[in-house]
């Protein structure tokens, strides 16, 4: 036998071992693999749609339910996705108290009362601030690309208009809700709809995202609308300014800032 | 009418017999006119202690409040409703309430407290708030940053009057209530009912730490006369300005302490008539004892031909009337014992709790029930008893008794 058909058997067979492999450990996973890639990179895009390494914003939240309706006006700064402060600004009464997120911890400063209060791990689903949005919701928000399986699937009703992406938690994950979905614009990748499921597949919340417009050099929806069904309540947050990678004090994110009464 | 001059006759021939037989019965009378005193005088106070201290005789809410108390089920206190209460006349004073929990925080400790805001001028006038201070003042009015801690929070959280304490709470509007406030006054432990942890705001600022605006939650009536709770409560639900407010008596309002009450008072019935059962026993022993050492005389008038009928009317009628007498004779004592029962309670050492509320004295209650219930069970028991012997008097056969030594 020549060299070169040694050479040339000597090809064929790695590419039939390489074929042989590749359909065995990649065809069947190829398509999951691919698309689970998609959902992680979707998600890292919501995730930067609102955040950089830092952000400052003013945002409006107002809480609708049966009983009452209340409008509060709020100052939010982050840095990456572990720490956020919020401030309250109005209504006059509540003016200066503050929530500090520190990695999955979070604490509540009154200074009327000038006090700190963690919030124990029993109050983690409870609401913030009497609106949809629970105090997990601040901590974990952007953190579901790490704690669930993601894919994409079909979108239920336009596949062509919308990506449809469903988490499930992962094993080790702590948390109530079964499953999430988000429907993505396969557009512009803007985020329209979030919707949490219970561990029985019952839809509790619904979060809508509306008025994209550019704030802050970005495009992104201004608007969220959470509701939580069977409760008659609804929250809206309104985005009013939104600045990224502003300069930030060191010590913003602190005990010290957070006991400050200004 | 011979057969009542023969009684009437046999009643005084033999005085001492008659005395003896009148006075057991004269006495079971008024032992159970005193049991009943008490009785009556017992749960008379739990009620008067109930409605005087805490609930008032009858009371005001937003319908579904009483079965799911919430902090949203408010309605506004307004000028029609204070008009509507100030014209009915049998309302002699009112108070409004509200009612939360919140979180509180001495300096050393912290705990749960059930937060109630009260108006301590009106709150005087329905159940004397001023009398259930142990240490400290009332707050000087509705506005003040005070607050009244109950004994029980007061020794939890070990803070003293003078001192600061947080409330921590949520607001009508969703808000999270934050505010400092000074103990003013600690109230006393019986003043707290069953579940404790008391804590007593301002109305006005309580309304402002909860974000109820001019709205509460109760408003506690106090009629002019108690007893007709549930009749007043009636006629006030068609004065009420709005339908969605709901008009209950105490009875409704504190279902669970009036049922336990009733079924206390149940209970205490059959008490009462196992005694009656035993004081029967004791009347029908003496009354057997005065038929059977007249068996001769019975068979003398069997001999002579009256009729064995004659005998057993004789009999009844002799026992009836002397159970009446004794009545009438025990009724002075029986109505002064209670009356003096009633100004001078007994002493409970140690001190008893009945639904929360604490009696370091029980006392008698001299109503006409106290003294009708026992003179008719007393009458009734001669009576009874007397049927017994007047049947064994009137079968008995002449020649055997008197053959007897």
């Amino acid at each position: 036998m020549t060299k070169k058909k040694q050479f040339l058997r000597s090809l064929m067979l790695r590419g039939f071992v390489l074929a042989i492999t590749l359909i065995v450990f990649g065809f069947f996973e190829w398509r999951p693999l691919v698309l689970a890639q998609d959902a992680k990179e979707l998600l890292k895009r919501l995730d930067r749609l609102y955040r950089s390494d830092s952000s400052h914003a003013e945002m409006e939240m107002e809480v609708i339910t049966e009983n009452w309706e209340r409008t509060m006006r709020m100052e939010v700064w982050t840095r990456g996705m572990e720490r956020t402060l919020i401030k309250l600004l109005a209504p006059r009464k509540d003016r200066g108290i503050k929530t500090l997120k520190f990695d999955t911890q979070m604490w509540n400063y009154f200074p009327k009362i000038n006090k700190v209060l963690k919030v124990p791990p029993s109050m983690m689903m409870s609401s913030w601030m009497g609106s949809d949005f629970t105090n997990d919701d601040l901590v974990r928000e952007n953190t579901l690309a790490d704690d669930h399986h993601a894919r994409v699937i079909d979108h239920p009703k336009t596949p062509g208009e919308f990506h449809h992406i469903e988490l499930v938690p992962l094993e080790d994950t702590v948390t109530v809700w079964g499953k999430i979905t988000i429907t993505i614009r396969r557009d512009d990748l803007m985020p329209v709809r979030q919707v949490y499921f219970d561990e029985r597949g019952e839809k509790k919340r619904v979060m809508e995202f509306s008025d994209v417009r550019e704030m802050g050099g970005r495009l992104f929806p201004a608007v969220m609308e959470m509701k939580t069904l069977g409760k008659n309540s609804r929250t809206l947050i309104r985005y009013l300014s939104l600045e990224f990678d502003p300069e930030l004090s060191k010590n913003l994110f602190s005990f010290s800032q957070l006991r400050k009464r200004n | 009418m011979l057969v009542w001059k023969i009684a009437f006759r046999n009643l005084f021939r033999q005085k001492s017999r008659s005395l003896l037989c009148g006075s057991s019965i004269c006495g079971a009378f008024i032992l159970f006119s005193i049991s009943l005193g008490f009785s009556d005088g017992t749960y008379g106070t739990i009620i008067r202690m109930l409605t005087e201290n805490h609930s008032g005789h009858v009371q005001i809410h937003r319908k579904g409040f009483l079965d799911n108390p919430s902090l949203h089920r408010h309605f506004r206190l307004n000028e029609e409703l204070e008009q509507s209460l100030r014209e009915y006349e049998e309302v002699e004073s009112w108070t409004a309430r509200i009612h939360s929990a919140a979180l509180i925080f001495g300096e050393r400790k912290s705990g749960f407290a059930r937060v109630t805001g009260l108006d301590p001028e009106h709150e005087e006038q329905v159940t004397s708030l001023s009398r259930k201070l142990e240490s400290g003042k009332l707050f000087k009015d509705s506005t003040t940053q005070e607050i009244l801690l109950g004994a029980k929070l007061r020794n939890l959280l070990q803070v003293e009057v003078g001192e600061e304490v947080v409330l921590l709470g949520q607001g009508a509007d969703g808000s999270i209530a934050n505010d400092i406030f000074t103990v003013a006054g600690i109230l006393k432990a019986d003043a707290e009912m069953r579940d404790g942890n008391r804590a007593y705001l301002p109305l006005k600022t309580a309304q402002k730490y909860f974000s109820l605006g001019n709205r509460v939650h109760e408003i506690a009536l106090h009629l002019r006369e108690d007893g007709y709770a549930r009749e007043q409560s009636v006629l006030l639900q068609q004065q009420m300005p709005n339908d969605n407010l709901d008009v209950q008596p105490w009875q409704v309002v504190e279902e669970a302490f009036y049922k336990a009450m009733a079924a206390d008072m149940e209970g205490n019935w059959i008490t009462q008539v196992v005694i009656l059962f035993i004081v029967s026993l004791l009347i029908l022993i003496t009354v057997l004892m005065n038929t059977l050492e007249r068996q001769h005389e019975f068979a003398v008038l069997l001999a002579v031909g009256t009729s064995p009928g004659f005998i057993f009317r004789g009999i009844v009628l002799e026992m009836t009337l002397l159970g009446f007498f004794s009545v009438l004779v025990g009724l002075l004592p029986a109505f002064a014992l209670n009356w003096y029962f009633s100004q001078n309670g007994i002493v409970m050492e140690p001190a008893m709790e009945y639904g929360g509320m604490i009696f370091d004295q029980i006392r008698s209650e001299p109503t006409p029930g106290s003294l009708i219930i026992p003179a008719f069970a007393a009458v009734l028991t001669a009576f009874l008893v007397s049927l017994y012997p007047a049947f064994k008097a009137a079968r008995s056969v002449p020649v055997e008794i008197m053959n007897r030594p």
